[in-house]
């Protein structure tokens, strides 16, 4: 925090909160030219999430932390930690602000301020049935992530707080301090416990295989993308799922076990007895948020979140103040890294004025230069002293080394520790760095971004790992061979390539659909040209068959301004009956071809957004096609949409649920058609209050705060009836009449209906996007749905740089956020577009033509389809803008005509030598 | 008793392997002194040479440490390794050489007490095995 890092950027961003959303956003704000303070009321960065234990789909915390350190030490972001904000008052473009520290209060300006202030967990000694107080074994879930961390009390095994013994039957009860008011005043869901609960089940009995799990549960909600597969596997993995709220948690006499009182699904009374009861305990607001809002006169929610308008996701009442992760309501790590790219976009868009990277720095030729090496040693604060007490000796052994020309600490504390190392560099004069770091991988940016500032080649650094060392005197011997090969190895290293590309500063945008035009339009308002490319011959997409938002906000409304203010921005282009034929290049340089009115034409752009949409399947079980009254649900509100009294004299409506989801060959969850189906039971019950409105569910997926219109829907007097796989309704015509059968799990007995009309909710699937996929390089899913980058917590991202995807083209969900992530991909996209010039090439994989035989090895290993065959050249061709460097064609290459020279074979083998203590100098 | 130290050398991925170096550390957790590690961007990067290299230059076992198959970030770098490992393990014993001295651990990004462990696994087995036979 020292006045060093001065502000010199065009516009400066206070992002309140550092958590996940909020270390997302400052970053996305910096990389493309922002300043940003971020403020953090804890002394670390990272949030809630830093203290869970792995996040579905596997682990990527550690991915947290790296956004932390990145924060913590990136020029362009002064991270206020145990801070908070004060006061502030001003308007858009000049926020005065007093953040209150450990050094007392200071005043910032701030053109724009992002609200990242995320959750707490409900604290569940409200409800006094649950004994959480009391009791010693029961536990919130929040502190069994901490007992299963490895770096937590055990090393990951949770032992149970009375006896310190290993449990060996866990409960984890739903809905603890959530869908509830009389207790906690939370009618909302929180969306993302049951998902955790499975996790920490599933993790649990990896960690102790012999011990039994159960989930007390109402509604199973695991409505992410993957997450229904998740759910799958943890049932084959031996969790057990008991649908029932628990009332309250009694001691076993004599003991510390618990036992719990319950009915299960046949009616009939169960006790059992678990030595370890864990609450899976709901999300609230930041406990500051209320008062930040107030001073900024920003409107909150009935459920004390930030209020949202669903078309403008992020956005606050006020100008320039923007919002996003959970201090917008119940969010998972996901929807919250989503937020925060479009808060980051929107606010980058308010503040505008950012003008690109201008000219790069020359590298210095250094190829007449002996290699003249500089030392650095980068420690970890928490280090132990007695590895302290190696330093000055291993320095002195690290300066006698041939080409050694310093050895110096770098002060980790300093947060323009970086801007210092390029000043060392340059006055130096070396021309090869060795790092040697307890974070070498979160600081490779840094270093190599120090290292472009000195005007040197980043190519020409190597780094020594100092983790998991011991501290003995004995580890001496081991760290002069690690340091000693590091300093062979930068002495071997040659500068690689690093081609100056200019970057084609416009977008593609392929799918007409919401997402897509709301790309467009986020794009052409940051000064982007936009090339929109639709197949059918009008705008709007799959929106056309959408009503309302969850709240019942006009969705045609919205499309029709949408599409109007598309075809009227002067910096979109729309081209309609169009189609992608074909594309080469990467990101920052793309040509593709498109197909327009029997024509081919190759437009350039630098980035390209796919958001090609998605559409519900036609069933053929529910008698469907054989009766007019059966309808689609797209089907069904195309009808409302034309004629909104097209039903009100009905008598009796049925909704069937997971129609072709959830199934076997279709597994996942459609996400949207509980809260659809719910939302048209409330529109059609107001309609005709008479009307007697069935919906027919497996699970109720009212997720987050949509669950208040589920309330609704029940004191309304819709009918909740819950089937399941194997006792699916039974629909029939009989004389032209409509009949379903269902079996009510609650009576047992089947239940016949008469409904006037049905309302299918089928499926969702993609449209067919595998050519696009292939001309881009990237990868669908198992299901068809493009699959994000495979680097974590980069959700609209393609595992291509300079690649997106926005709306249902990535997994089913409802407009509010298919908008945030259309706003995320413009915010992503602006990282390149705001770069004058790329630099291309570096770490990559090189094709020695006179070697290669044209085998194809190469271009069947490649994990992204890089490499091909340039039939005029007869050889290989992989292009340094595509490659990510991981070097597997390298190892497969049969003719060894591929080189990596970042690693190389010569390398590798020297470097062995040498840490095996030869002297190979 | 026999005072032999077994050198090893581990060829570890950027990814998960690094990942649950950091848990280690952070764990207070350290390797065997006897173990060094080569960082390696993907383990698809290993060739079957580089076992073969660390062997002839005195190693008494190496070992490659990559991510689960499901969590590679470049989609199967570490079957190929597994491939590569397999491969070696066929042509040691043509050279006198054990196919145990070379093996590959599967890493968790958040297990650091694993990483630790199957450097420490490796340690043990060489221990067992003796010196390696290359060695004069």
């Amino acid at each position: 925090m020292t006045e060093t890092k001065e502000k010199k950027n065009k516009g400066n961003v206070l992002v309140v909160g550092g958590g996940v959303a909020g270390l997302n956003a400052a970053l996305d704000l910096a990389a493309q030219g922002y300043h940003v303070d971020l403020v953090e009321k804890e002394s670390d960065l990272g949030g809630t999430v830093a203290k869970l234990h792995r996040l579905y789909p596997l682990c990527s915390c550690c991915k947290a932390a790296n956004r932390a350190t990145l924060c913590k030490m990136h020029p362009n972001i002064r991270a206020w930690t145990k801070s908070s904000v004060a006061r502030i008052s001003g308007q858009a473009g000049a926020f005065q602000a007093v953040i209150a520290g450990p050094t007392g209060e200071t005043p910032i300006e701030a053109d724009a301020v992002i609200l990242a202030m995320g959750v707490e967990p409900f604290n569940p000694q409200a409800y006094d049935t649950y004994a959480y107080a009391a009791y010693e074994n029961v536990i919130s879930s929040i502190e069994l992530e901490w007992l299963q961390k490895p770096v937590g009390p055990f090393q990951g095994v949770p032992k149970r707080p009375s006896d310190g013994q290993p449990p060996k039957k866990v409960a984890w009860l739903q809905c603890v301090g959530s869908r509830e008011i009389n207790k906690c005043d939370a009618p909302y869901c929180s969306s993302v416990c049951c998902m955790y609960a499975l996790k920490e089940a599933v993790q649990l009995k990896d960690a102790l295989p012999e011990a039994e799990t159960t989930i007390f549960f109402m509604d199973m909600r695991t409505h992410g993308k993957g997450y229904e597969k998740y759910f799958e596997d943890a049932k084959q993995k031996g969790v057990r799922l008991v649908r029932s709220r628990i009332h309250s948690i009694e001691k076993a006499a004599g003991t510390e076990d618990l036992v719990l009182e319950y009915v299960d699904e046949n009616g009939a009374k169960q006790v059992e007895t678990f030595d370890l009861v864990v609450l899976s305990v709901g999300l609230r607001p930041s406990a500051e948020l209320e008062e930040l809002a107030k001073m900024l006169g920003v409107t909150l929610s009935e459920d004390h979140y930030v209020a949202v308008d669903n078309f403008k996701p992020c956005e606050t009442n006020v100008a320039g103040v923007f919002v996003c992760g959970g201090a917008t309501g119940p969010r998972d790590v996901h929807q919250s890294v989503v937020e925060a790219g479009a808060a980051a976009a929107k606010a980058a868009a308010w503040t505008k004025g950012v003008s690109g990277n201008g000219a790069v720095a020359e590298f210095r030729d250094v190829s007449g230069e002996a290699p003249s090496v500089g030392v650095v040693l980068s420690l970890c604060p928490s280090k132990l002293p007695e590895f302290e007490a190696l330093i000055d000796p291993l320095a002195a052994f690290v300066k006698t080394l041939p080409g050694v020309t310093f050895v110096e600490r770098l002060d980790l504390l300093d947060s323009a520790a970086f801007g210092r190392l390029s000043q060392r560099l340059q006055a130096a004069g070396v021309n090869r760095l060795v790092y040697a770091s307890c974070t070498p991988l979160m600081h490779q940016e840094l270093v190599e971004s120090a290292m472009k500032e000195a005007g040197l080649n980043p190519s020409l650094y190597e780094f020594v790992d100092l983790r998991a060392l011991g501290s003995t005197p004995v580890e001496m011997n081991r760290l002069q061979d690690l340091f000693r090969t590091a300093v062979l190895k930068a002495r071997m290293l040659e500068p690689l390539n690093y081609a100056k590309v200019p970057v084609k500063k416009s977008a593609l945008v392929i799918g007409g659909g919401l997402a897509g035009m709301q790309a467009a339009l986020a794009l052409a308002e940051m000064d982007v040209p936009v090339t929109l490319v639709e197949k059918k011959d009008r705008l709007g997409g799959h929106a056309h068959k959408v009503r309302s938002a969850w709240k019942g906000e006009s969705v045609q409304d919205f499309l029709k301004s949408t599409i109007d203010k598309v075809t009227q921005h002067p910096k979109i282009t729309v081209l309609t009956s169009a189609e992608v034929v074909g594309a080469r290049g990467f990101a920052g340089n793309y040509i593709s071809t498109v197909r327009h009115n029997g024509q081919k034409k190759e437009i350039e752009h630098g980035v390209v957004v796919l958001a090609t949409g998605a559409h519900s399947i036609k069933p053929d079980e529910y008698a469907y096609g054989k009766h007019p009254e059966i309808y689609r649900w797209s089907d069904f509100t195309k009808k409302l949409i034309d004629d909104p009294a097209a039903f009100k004299s009905a008598q009796c409506a049925v909704f069937i649920q997971c129609v072709g989801s959830r199934e076997p060959q279709r597994p996942y969850c459609s996400r949207l058609c509980c809260t659809f189906a719910v939302r048209s039971a409330i529109d059609l019950k107001t309609l005709n209050p008479d009307m007697d409105v069935y919906v027919l569910y497996r699970e109720v997926r009212t997720f987050g705060e949509r669950e208040r219109i589920y309330k609704e829907a029940r004191e309304k007097g819709v009918f909740f009836i819950r089937f399941d796989l194997d006792s699916k309704p039974q629909v029939s015509i009989e004389d032209g009449r409509l009949k379903v059968v269902v079996t009510d799990p609650i009576l047992g007995r089947p239940l016949a209906l008469s409904p006037d009309f049905i309302s299918l909710q089928t499926a969702i699937i993609p449209a067919e996007a595998a050519d696009l996929a292939a001309f881009y390089k990237v990868s669908l899913n198992e299901d068809g749905f493009f699959a994000e980058s495979p680097a974590k917590m980069r959700p609209v991202d393609g595992e291509t740089e300079g690649v997106f995807f926005a709306g249902l083209a990535l997994a089913p969900k409802p407009v509010e956020e298919s908008l945030a992530e259309a706003w995320a991909v413009a915010g992503r996209a602006m990282r390149l577009l705001r770069q004058d010039v790329m630099l291309v090439g570096g770490a990559v994989a090189e094709v020695d033509p006179d070697k290669c035989a044209v085998c194809l090895t190469c271009v069947r290993t490649c994990p992204f389809h890089i490499p091909f065959i340039d039939s005029p050249q007869g050889h290989a061709f992989i292009d340094p803008g595509l490659c990510q460097g991981c070097g597997m064609c390298v190892s497969e290459c049969p003719g060894k005509a591929i080189s990596y020279r970042r690693l190389s074979d010569d390398h590798i083998a020297v470097m062995a030598l040498s840490l095996l203590g030869s002297d190979v100098n | 008793m026999s005072t032999f130290e077994p050198q090893i050398i581990g060829y570890c991925c950027a990814n998960c392997a690094s990942s649950a170096a950091q848990i280690a550390e952070k764990m207070g957790l350290s390797l065997p002194e006897n173990v060094k590690v080569i960082q390696l961007p993907c383990t698809g990067r290993l060739d079957s040479l580089h076992l073969l290299k660390a062997l002839e230059a005195g190693a008494d076992g190496v070992y490659v440490a990559g991510c689960q198959p499901d969590s590679c970030q470049f989609k199967h770098g570490v079957e190929k390794a597994q491939k590569k490992v397999k491969y070696v393990q066929t042509l040691l014993p043509a050279l006198g050489v054990e196919p145990d001295r070379v093996a590959l651990f599967h890493m968790m990004a958040g297990k650091g007490q694993q990483f630790v462990d199957a450097a420490s696994a490796m340690v043990e087995k060489i221990r067992a095995l003796g010196p390696s036979p290359l060695k004069d």
